[in-house]
């Protein structure tokens, strides 16, 4: 069996500052890491892989050069290959052109694998669309938002839950399919020094859009649908009257709200 | 690319998934009223009408209800399934009857389930979709302009989708609450029968429901943040809670650090409140979180670090710790538990 982990590298997004002055991004705060999520999604794979050594456990990855760090990190962890999607035409791609990026390096591989898992969504997009539209892409069923997974290998099915508007939904998926997962799905390992020493001898395999043949009107800037018109600062403000907390016990007891 | 046929009316149409019908008041659900009312109101910009798009058939009262809050039209989905159990959506057949009636303008709830129809829905059409958003509006060139937060908060992203249709985007809960009511009105309705579906690739297994936590009705919440120090200190704010009336929320990392549950999640990805206070303990005052309270229309804030941002959005604030600061107002109680 082989299961196909989409991993993002984001800017550590509960680090960023904004300059006050300027109200710009603090990017020296900003250090890339692999989207949170997607260590959910990864380590589901490696799990089913401690309990068959047989499953093939591959990462794909659509990003800037040095998200081959990343990958590193994912092949120390345990997966078995990393595949970095990597072109100045990807750059700009709004969330249906990456979702066609990745779906068309999925029918590079020659054979859809059995599971495609993602993070439930990227801390810097926060979308949670890519999951679903590679799924629709690929012509895949789709579940988001999985917190529970249970892998059936004789069966070719996937038994998932989430929770939608107080329901705990409960699915059986056919393989070949598409999940998205949250964190409560598991804690994700942490590889050791060793581990990430070895994944040195592991290769990680990166392509452009020379490999992937995709006609430009759907990648970049040119095949996103959407794009940003303006940012802004966050623009909200208080004038903030510092007391003491002898002052709160008498305003909250003025008010009633504290007997 | 597509380009809507002239003399049509601007179309703005409205998804109600599941949740959209209380079934215990037998009324329209805050947040199908608020979709709605967005819709009536963006339609109204542009001398057009509001659908309603909804998989299944409309009540009586669901067609009553949905007229009174603006819609001019309903369009339900229905199909036959081999077995009740399949719950794949044929979202392409879907999709090539909506390209028939073709909306300038599609308006989706936040609901995983919806999100998930969204993006399935936007390769179908191959066009733009916009999630989360807290605003949406016209530009000076009449396209939607669709406003998300954006990097954890900090900023706001005003996006738009100009050569493609339709344009869309989900909305957030609580974020759009100018309601009008239209008494007397109707709306016609158009069903959309699809054949039937044969997939069992997504099979629906027995479901249980599960108490939802919402914090959107409380009038004051004791908000926790990692300055409390350790989960063994919620007591102390738990008991305050329960003296003012109110409830606990949390902050992204407090739920992330396992000492509450998600539901407790106030912020980018949790929820919105709007409470008549708001007390913010051991919270730094993060713009992800800040934009869940920030309706709030009275802050407190209660922290260490006099440079806590959090203060920069407080009404009040005392530089101090959290649990020393809520423990002296519990002591001072005549009743002790």
């Amino acid at each position: 069996m082989k299961i196909l982990v989409f991993i993002k590298q984001v800017p550590d997004s509960s680090k960023v500052q904004l300059d006050p002055i300027h109200h710009t991004l603090r990017r020296d705060r900003c250090n890339p890491i692999i989207n949170p999520y997607d260590l959910n999604a990864l380590e589901y794979a490696l799990s089913i892989k401690d309990c068959d050594p047989s499953v093939q456990v591959g990462v794909l990855c659509m990003g800037p050069i040095t998200a081959e760090r990343e990958m590193r990190l994912c092949l120390a962890m345990g997966a078995d290959e990393c595949i970095l999607l990597n072109d100045s035409k990807f750059a700009g791609s709004d969330t249906l052109a990456s979702s066609f990026i990745l779906a068309s390096a999925v029918r590079s591989l020659g054979s859809i694998p059995e599971v495609l898992v993602f993070g439930k969504q990227s801390i810097d997009g926060d979308t949670g669309q890519v999951g679903p539209e590679v799924a629709e892409w690929l012509d895949l069923p789709v579940v988001t938002c999985c917190d529970k997974v249970s892998t059936d290998q004789q069966a070719k099915a996937l038994y998932v839950e989430r929770k939608n508007e107080g329901i705990t939904e409960k699915f059986k998926l056919v393989l070949p399919c598409v999940i998205s997962v949250t964190s409560k799905l598991n804690i994700p390992r942490f590889p050791t020094l060793q581990e990430r020493m070895l994944s040195f001898h592991k290769k990680i395999r990166i392509l452009g859009n020379k490999e992937l043949k995709i006609g430009e009107e759907m990648i970049g800037l040119e095949g996103s649908p959407t794009w940003v018109r303006k940012v802004e600062p966050v623009n909200f403000q208080k004038k903030c009257a510092f007391i003491t907390s002898q002052d709160l016990k008498n305003i909250l007891k003025t008010e009633g709200l504290l007997k | 690319m597509m380009n809507s046929p002239p003399n049509k009316p601007y179309n703005v149409m409205v998804y109600l998934d599941r949740t959209c019908w209380n079934e215990k008041s037998n009324k329209l659900d805050e947040y199908s009223i608020q979709l709605i009312s967005q819709a009536r109101m963006l339609a109204d910009g542009k001398n057009g009408v509001v659908s309603c798009l909804h998989f299944g058939v409309f009540s009586k009262e669901f067609t009553t209800e949905c007229a009174c809050v603006g819609a001019d039209r309903l369009v339900s989905v229905v199909w036959q399934k081999a077995n009740t159990a399949n719950h794949e959506i044929p979202i392409g057949q879907i999709c090539a009857k909506l390209k028939t009636i073709l909306p300038d303008i599609v308006i989706f709830p936040t609901t995983p389930e919806a999100k998930e129809i969204a993006a399935r829905m936007a390769v179908q059409f191959q066009t733009g979709l916009t999630a989360d958003c807290t605003e949406l509006s016209y530009d000076a060139e009449g396209f939607l302009l669709q406003t998300r937060p954006a990097f954890g908060g900090n900023l706001m992203a005003s996006i738009i989708c100009k050569k493609h249709l339709p344009q869309m985007a989900s909305i957030r809960k609580n974020t759009f609450f100018k309601t009008s009511f239209h008494k007397g009105k109707t709306c016609s309705h158009l069903s959309i029968d699809l054949s039937p579906g044969s997939s069992n690739r997504i099979i629906r297994l027995e479901s249980e429901s599960y108490e939802t936590f919402s914090l959107q009705n409380a009038k004051i919440i004791i908000g926790i943040g990692m300055g409390i120090q350790k989960p063994e200190n919620i007591g102390f704010l738990e008991r305050l809670a329960k003296k003012m009336g109110g409830v606990l929320g949390a902050t992204r990392s407090v739920v992330e650090a396992g000492w509450l549950g998600p539901e407790y999640q106030i912020g980018q990805t949790g929820q919105s409140v709007a409470p008549d206070l708001y007390v913010a303990c051991g919270i730094s005052g993060s713009a992800q979180h800040v934009m869940g309270m920030q309706r709030s229309k009275r802050i407190i804030a209660i922290n260490r670090d006099p440079h806590a941002p959090i203060f920069h959005v407080s009404d009040y604030g005392i530089i101090g710790d959290a649990v020393e600061t809520i423990q002296g107002l519990l002591d001072s109680e005549d009743n002790l538990q």
